[in-house]
């Protein structure tokens, strides 16, 4: 009997049980679509605590993967030029304290740069990038490389033999990273003003021999725009000969495009002669 | 006999509200009812319910209509009559056909576009499955070898072959400069890896050159292809890199939308007969 008791009266706890149940999903949803709209502030902007990382770093989103990769970078460097320059113990030790500190120094200006919240007014929005990109620039250009401690040190530590190497080594990669830039803009014109294999080679040599060489490249997109500037400097008596009249009138309109990329280069940090 | 299930647990709950059924029937109403007043309709439970149980709403699985409509051809026509009219060009300045042979050409061209702009419509949901410019100038490319002499059938083949060469060395290029930025390759080194790239190209590495313009989603080489040229602490580096990828849709994918503009010149393409003295 007492059983039978039971049984009858389960069916109503379980009610209540299942009842609460869907009642907290409701209420938790109804509290989740509150809190939404609390979010959805226009003025606000939402940002998250790798934002800063994943901008700069682009396939990094903490503090210690962003000094990770920044160490790995550096070992790979000091290898490589221990390699090429035949480097004693002496001149890598100092190069590894010197690019020690070029990152102890980047992550510092990183952390002053990490905004306190997550939630941003457009002001603080502008600063925050005004804040990221020189940092943006640094990782860009190499932490180590133009500007960095561990260049002077490099500089300064090589015998003249060394110095000398090295400086042939930095040539030839910048003319390796200018050239497939200038081949990949001219094959961009290539795809609107088709050109001849002999325009292309005529339009190739000329970005190669009579542009006004750029001191440094940039990695991203700006490629095109350094590129571009490049045909701006070259002379007109030069370049037209290249071209028809009709041509001639559609490269001219790029040439005024790329004079214009001018300042912007400078402000990226592209060294232009 | 076999034994009823019993729990002590739910014998004392019910000890407890025996005599208070009516209350527990009005407790279980108003809980019933508090979501749905509170804006959750039965339909948003259920769907609440599936949600938390991690099973997701189910969706309608949508199939492409079939044949394609005229509307859908249209999307495309336009960018491809442009692609046609520079690709004209190009035969006008390689080929030098004469009047009849160019509007021969024109018509067939036209005809091409309709074709293509289907075979576009029919594989829209599909990313890099269809080339367009490629498919139109090796058509076009057929079409010369029939209409025009043999000579400028010949100038278009290796005019279009060292296009496609040209544009794969920059891609080439470019790939090197994204690797050489953290990798410091020595000179012998990129030689090499050149090399490499070069003996294993894939055709969608040049497709557009745009997406090699960005490191973080630039394409990679398979890592077995280059590490036997790299040192242990080179190929460490790599092995972190994790790329993605970009896509600037087939406008771009076809040479257009891009950095460089040129569409006062393309628009009048069109109507342009360039007389043999302008010819390059």
């Amino acid at each position: 009997m007492r059983f039978a008791q039971v049984h009858c009266a389960y069916p109503m706890p379980l009610l209540v049980i299942v009842s609460s149940f869907i009642s907290l999903i409701g209420t938790a949803g109804m509290v989740s679509a509150q809190l939404v709209i609390q979010q959805a502030d226009p003025n606000l902007i939402q940002i998250d605590e790798q934002f800063l990382f994943r901008n700069i770093f682009r396939t990094v989103s903490s503090e210690s993967q962003a000094a990770s990769k920044l160490q790995s970078v550096l070992n790979v460097q000091i290898d490589q030029t221990t390699k090429s320059l035949d480097l004693t113990p002496q001149q890598r030790a100092k190069l590894a304290l010197a690019g020690d500190i070029d990152i102890a120094d980047f992550m510092h200006e990183l952390k002053a740069a990490q905004p306190a919240k997550t939630q941003l007014t457009q002001r603080e929005w502008s600063e925050l990038h005004a804040k990221m990109q020189p940092l943006q620039q640094k990782i860009s250009a190499g932490l180590h490389r133009t500007g960095s401690l561990f260049q002077k040190v490099l500089s300064t530590n090589l015998t003249s033999e060394q110095l000398e190497v090295y400086q042939d080594l930095e040539k030839e990669r910048r003319d390796r990273q200018y050239r497939g830039a200038v081949m990949a803009t001219i094959s961009m014109i290539d795809g609107q003003l088709p050109m001849t294999k002999g325009q292309r080679e005529q339009l190739q040599n000329l970005l190669l021999t009579k542009a006004n060489l750029l001191d440094s490249m940039p990695d991203d997109y700006l490629r095109v725009y350094a590129v571009l500037y490049a045909l701006s400097t070259i002379s007109e008596d030069d370049l037209k000969p290249v071209f028809n009249e009709k041509e001639w009138v559609a490269i001219r309109q790029l040439r005024i495009q790329g004079q214009s990329m001018r300042s912007m280069l400078i402000q990226r940090g592209v060294n232009l002669q | 006999m076999t034994q009823p299930f019993h729990c002590p647990a739910a014998a004392t709950w019910a000890k407890r509200i025996k005599g208070n059924r009516q209350w527990s029937t009005v407790w279980c109403l108003i809980l019933l009812l508090l979501p749905i007043n509170s804006g959750f309709g039965a339909d948003n439970i259920l769907q609440g319910v599936f949600k938390a149980l991690g099973v997701g709403a189910r969706q309608a699985i949508v199939r492409p209509a079939k044949p394609v409509e005229i509307e859908v051809i249209n999307q495309f026509s336009p960018m491809l009559n442009k692609i046609l009219d520079v690709e004209l060009y190009f035969v006008q300045k390689v080929c030098q056909p004469n009047a009849e042979q160019a509007a021969r050409l024109r018509k067939f061209g036209a005809g091409e576009v309709v074709t293509l702009a289907k075979l576009m419509a029919e594989n829209q949901n599909q990313e890099n499955t269809v080339d367009p410019r490629q498919l139109l100038t090796k058509a076009l490319g057929r079409e010369i070898e029939k209409v025009c002499s043999a000579e400028a059938a010949k100038r278009y083949r290796e005019e279009m072959s060292g296009r496609l060469d040209y544009k794969q060395a920059a891609a080439a290029g470019l790939m090197l400069a994204n690797m050489d930025r953290d990798l410091f390759l020595s000179p012998d080194q990129a030689q090499k890896i050149e090399g490499e790239l070069h003996q294993n190209w894939k055709p969608e590495w040049s497709r557009n050159l745009q997406g090699l313009m960005y490191p973080q989603y630039a394409p990679w080489p398979d890592a077995k292809l280059i590490q036997p040229h790299l040192t242990p602490e080179q190929s460490q580096l790599i092995t972190h890199q994790n790329h993605g990828g970009i896509q600037f849709g087939w406008e771009a994918d076809a040479g257009f939308n891009g950095w460089v503009n040129l569409s006062n010149f393309v628009s009048q393409l069109h109507d342009i007969e360039p007389s043999p003295q302008e010819q390059k």
